[in-house]
């Protein structure tokens, strides 16, 4: 056996074990009925912002407390607060990933980073190149 | 070099130039003549530029397969018959190069002249945006940063035909046919209604689905208006539906010099990995497995340097521009360029080791294959739309995914073939590397570096683990859209790559320290030069741990063990190195190359440690704690806001007080239309800044020990939600600014009240002698006044219970108060709230309820739940303050990496020259 062969198994064994630990520790996307079932873990809920509901950011208050309410996937609506500022266009937000815990005291759902994702480019144009035909009131061209 | 302009391989290509000159002449002179068509639209430059694109494509073909007969003729040895076929690879790149010259240019002329019939032009500039800002705008899409790329790849082919003298053919017909590919990903040949071959940038803005909708709308509309408004007809048949479009423009948050800097720096790095590659190929393909390596080397050197200051102008520019709050966040989009780098770096350590001894040659073949099929992937992650999800700025999707898929496939299949087919013929000393050799424990460092990309990848990769565990179920039988439970990217991911990348830092800063200590091709070591070897490495982790123990006393925070390694193997690095050019080298400069990026290396370990481990939020203030307990360890990043009243002093963490003194608007120069047919230039006011005065104060003397202003602004548009209402502000983007020391940084950012929505009623609940600030001012709970009230709205009747809260206003900046009774009763068991206005400040209070104290407790204790109304101007900004200690050892340290790779790469070049002329005398 060649030392370059030892070193070689060495570092695949490694590589496999290190690879296996970090799948382990990959987290699964989940709902508030999981999250609820169990508030000591942190979950990954997928949703939409709800817009019936208030989203309150209002920093003469607290500049560090953020509420909205969003609907998981299977439907199920929680209200979510988070220690931050209202992120940039939130309301234009098509969907929302939490990370974060469940307060089962207050049944609401504590977040310590929300990820959006904006309407596609193309969309958003749409929307933008609003036009005009007459010189009064403008139009858009919306479309979902 | 003047020879070669006279040599018929350059004048026949020169002459053949003509062709696509004619065709930019015919088309302009058409142009010239029709410059646009009834309904406004110049579609000579999409016709002329969609025949480029394809000239472009069919010329790299052509050059690549011209170039591939040459080399076999050449290794058949048929001489005559390679030269000439050499020249027709020439030619065709010549072609191919100039079309790219001519596309690039042309829609350059297209955004200039703000022609919205092209999408891409409609998309990406717009009537207000800056001159300056006309190039972030051409490489802000996908189309555009291809053809950023392919423009790099064509003029590293035109110095490769300078240069690569034999390596000529092989090397060039990688670059034909990997120019060929990207060609396709701009071809813009549509086979049915869904798929496609590429994306077009001359796709006219009425071939996209949303502009026929617009464009078919404007019709309508403009025969409706002109049958209801005769008298305006002749004007209203003037206009076109382009007469409206005014452009989407480029995104706020680009429109600043990184983008203009970073993406050609990194495009050109990416593009610079193609030429190792190149030379990979070419020597599995001419079986001269040695002799490609020293100019694959040089060029290595070059790519890492360029691709290594293109990554790190992203993290500037996400420090410096952004309001990320920090300059590396481990997103996908990021790893998918440091990763091809690592692998570059240990391709050009096992390169060094096969130059020198001859082992490793097959490891540096795979690492330079790697790193391209690595640029690649990177491209489709960040190209196909699977990163949607995970990454805040990977590009929108364009439907390339199939493309991309293929590309990537036979990106990885083709060389790797080709590498087991001629794995056998691979040369290897018949001795192993001694256990005390250099090229051992370098190529140990390179497999660490192997083993820190796949973890980065495979984390980074989990949404096209998603997709393909998709595809395969869908393959058995499964159905829906999305049949496999997706994997979620971890939920903490900077911790979670940081804790897998802390044993690969510490190992390879202590395999950079040790291994130049070795001798190549050495297997044992004497019991001296073992000694002088275990007294060197001693040596320098003494002066490491007395470094380390002397910084972590001025950063007491960081006595966590673990940083407190990192920061030991740092030290240890740099000093270890220093030591070598004093003392093994002594100083002499054409090694310095390797000691520079190295020390390098140790210092940014260290900086990162530093600023990264220690990076704190000074602006917060510890009365809003509300979530600390539901989130624990999660919570760090938390209470970072904090809410500044106008020249009002606010105490913050570190014993600093700031104060938002001021506002400036600031205005740039837009061209507008004057309204006969021309443009002016006026003057737009588009952002604001904020005047943050910073004061740190001795807590003993309270003295003030330090002080500093900075100026962080945001963008902003004038918005009109609808047509009578009054233009709002609506931010597009915020702007830090951060403020330098030598040893930290302070990072500000700051937001206006207007971007917030207006506040109503504000509940609190305090005590007796409590303040809450008010926008303006500050009011204290005074007192409780049980005498009768003579509030105007209240008359007494029998049995009330009033209780009169006095309220006391007080103003900011000087002595001057006001005061406020709102009065709470209870009349019949119920409770009635009368409220109080101070007039002057438009300032509304009202009680809620009263919460008495409970037995026993002081009166004082007793609360009242206040709701006010503040109706006065608002003027606040909502601060982030972050410090971050030792950051420019994360700067000076990548600074110097880079700095060695150049130096290296010009060591490499003049050590070539000087061999030369040895030769040649």
């Amino acid at each position: 056996m060649k030392t370059s062969n030892i070193i070689g198994l060495i570092a695949i064994a490694a590589a496999i074990g290190i690879l296996i630990s970090m799948t382990a520790n990959f987290s699964q996307y989940t709902n508030f009925e999981a999250a609820i079932q169990q508030p000591d873990n942190t979950h990954q809920i997928v949703g939409k912002l709800s817009l019936d509901d208030p989203i309150i950011y209002n920093p003469e208050i607290d500049p560090n407390s953020f509420s909205f309410f969003m609907i998981d996937e299977d439907g199920l609506k929680k209200k979510v607060i988070c220690q931050r500022d209202k992120p940039q266009d939130f309301e234009r937000s098509e969907q929302v990933v939490l990370k974060g815990r469940m307060d089962i005291k207050k049944d609401l759902f504590v977040a310590h980073e929300i990820q959006l994702k904006c309407p596609s480019k193309y969309q958003d144009e749409a929307i933008q190149k609003g036009y005009d035909t007459s010189g009064g009131s403008k139009n858009t061209t919306a479309e979902k | 070099m003047k020879s070669l302009i006279q040599s018929p391989i350059v004048k026949v290509p020169l002459a053949l130039l003509g062709i696509p000159l004619f065709f930019l002449l015919f088309f302009l002179i058409l142009g010239g003549i029709d410059s646009a068509n009834n309904i406004g639209e110049h579609s000579w430059a999409g016709i002329l530029g969609h025949n480029l694109i394809i000239l472009a494509f069919v010329s790299s073909g052509f050059s690549s397969f011209a170039y591939m007969v040459a080399n076999q003729k050449h290794q058949n040895n048929y001489l005559a018959q390679s030269k000439s076929w050499q020249s027709l690879g020439r030619i065709g790149f010549l072609i191919h190069g100039l079309s790219i010259f001519a596309i690039i240019g042309l829609i350059f002329f297209m955004m200039i002249n703000r022609m919205y019939e092209y999408d891409y032009v409609l998309g990406h500039t717009s009537d207000d945006l800056p001159f300056r800002y006309i190039f972030s705008a051409f490489w802000e899409g996908q189309e555009g940063s291809f053809l950023l790329w392919m423009f790099w790849h064509v003029v590293l082919g035109f110095v490769l035909i300078l240069t690569a003298k034999r390596w000529e053919n092989p090397v060039m017909s990688v670059v034909g046919i990997i120019q060929a590919v990207l060609t396709t990903m701009i071809l813009g040949i549509y086979l049915s209604e869904s798929i496609h071959i590429g994306a077009n940038p001359f796709l006219l803005f009425r071939d996209t689905e949303s502009g026929l909708q617009y464009f078919s709308q404007f019709t309508q509309q403009l025969e409706a208006q002109i049958q209801l408004q005769p008298s305006r007809a002749a004007e209203l048949e003037g206009m076109t539906y382009l007469t409206n479009l005014k452009g989407k423009g480029l995104n706020p948050l680009l429109q600043n010099y990184w983008m203009i800097i970073h993406p050609p720096t990194l495009f050109l790095g990416f593009a610079s990995t193609l030429v190792p590659f190149a030379f990979a190929i070419a020597g599995l393909w001419t079986g001269e497995h040695r002799k490609w390596i020293r100019p694959a080397l040089t060029w290595a050197l070059f790519s890492g340097a360029i691709l290594g200051t293109g990554i790190l102008m992203g993290g500037v520019w996400a420090y410096e521009a952004l309001s990320f709050g920090g300059y590396w966040a481990w997103d996908p989009v990021e790893n998918a360029s440091l990763v091809p780098w690592i692998i570059l770096v240990a391709g050009i350590h096992t390169a060094l080791v096969a130059k020198a001894t001859g082992h490793s040659i097959r490891s540096t073949y795979i690492f330079f294959i790697l790193t391209f099929i690595l640029i690649i992937y990177s491209t489709f992650l960040t190209r196909s739309g699977i990163l949607s999800d995970t990454s805040v700025h990977a590009f929108t999707e364009m439907g390339l995914m199939r493309q991309l898929v293929l590309f990537i496939l036979s990106i990885i299949i083709i060389p790797f073939s080709l590498y087991f087919y001629r794995r056998k013929s691979i040369p290897k000393p018949a001795k192993e590397e001694g256990a005390v050799s250099r090229e051992l424990w370098m190529f140990i460092g390179s497999l660490t570096l192997l083993f820190s990309a796949c973890l980065i990848t495979y984390t980074t990769s989990i949404p096209v683990w998603n997709a393909v565990a998709d595809q395969f179920a869908l393959l058995f039988g499964a159905t829906g859209e999305n049949p496999v439970a997706d994997i979620a990217p971890p939920a903490d991911d900077v911790a979670f790559y940081n804790q897998y990348q802390y044993p690969i830092g510490i190992a390879i800063s202590i395999l950079t320290a040790f291994t130049q200590f070795l001798h190549y091709r050495r297997s044992t070591m004497t019991p001296t030069q073992r000694n002088r070897f275990f007294a060197i490495i001693g040596i320098c982790i003494a002066l490491a741990i007395m470094a380390s123990v002397l910084m972590s006393s001025m950063y007491p925070n960081i006595n966590h063990a673990g940083y407190f390694i990192l920061v030991i193997c740092g030290f240890f690095t740099v000093f270890a190195n220093l030591y070598y050019i004093l003392t093994v080298v002594s100083g002499k400069i054409h090694v310095a190359g390797s000691v520079v990026a190295h020390i390098g290396f140790g210092l940014l370990m260290v900086g990162v440690v530093f600023s990264g481990a220690l990076k704190n939020s000074i602006s917060w203030d510890p009365k809003f704690n509300e979530l600390d307990g539901a989130l624990g360890g999660l919570n760090k990043q938390s209470n970072k806001n904090i809410r500044l009243p106008k020249g009002f002093p606010v105490k913050i963490q570190d014993n600093y007080t700031v104060t938002y003194a001021k506002r400036d608007t600031l205005y740039h120069d837009v061209l507008v239309p004057d309204g006969n047919g021309g443009t002016i230039q006026k003057k737009v006011d588009h952002s604001q800044a904020y005047h943050l005065v910073f004061e740190k104060t001795d807590p003993i003397t309270g003295q003030v020990i330090e002080k500093f202003i900075t100026k962080p602004n945001v963008l902003y548009k004038e918005q009109q939600a609808q047509a009578n209402s009054l233009p709002k502000l609506k931010m597009e983007a915020a702007n830090p600014d951060t403020r330098h020391y030598f040893s930290h940084d302070v990072f500000t950012l700051a937001i206006p009240e207007w971007a917030f929505e207006e506040t109503g009623w504000i509940t609190d609940t305090i005590s007796m002698s409590d303040t809450i600030y008010t926008r303006k001012n500050y009011a204290v709970f005074d007192n409780i006044d049980a005498q009768m009230p003579t509030h105007d709205n209240y008359t007494y009747r029998e049995g009330d219970i009033p209780i009169t809260v006095v309220i006391r206003v007080h103003a900011l900046d000087s002595d001057q108060y006001w005061e406020a009774r709102p009065l709470y009763y209870i009349r019949d068991k119920s409770e009635f709230s009368i409220p109080d206005k101070i007039e002057e400040l438009n300032l509304t209070f009202k009680v809620n309820k009263i919460i008495p104290p409970k037995n026993g407790e002081d009166k004082r204790r007793g609360r009242v739940v206040l709701e006010f109304l503040d109706k006065s101007e608002r003027d606040f900004v909502v601060v982030q303050a972050i410090v971050f200690p030792m950051i420019n050892l994360v700067w000076l340290g990548s600074i110097m990496m880079m700095l060695g790779l150049f130096m290296s790469m010009f060591q490499r070049r003049n050590k070539k020259r000087q061999e030369k002329e040895i030769i040649e005398v």
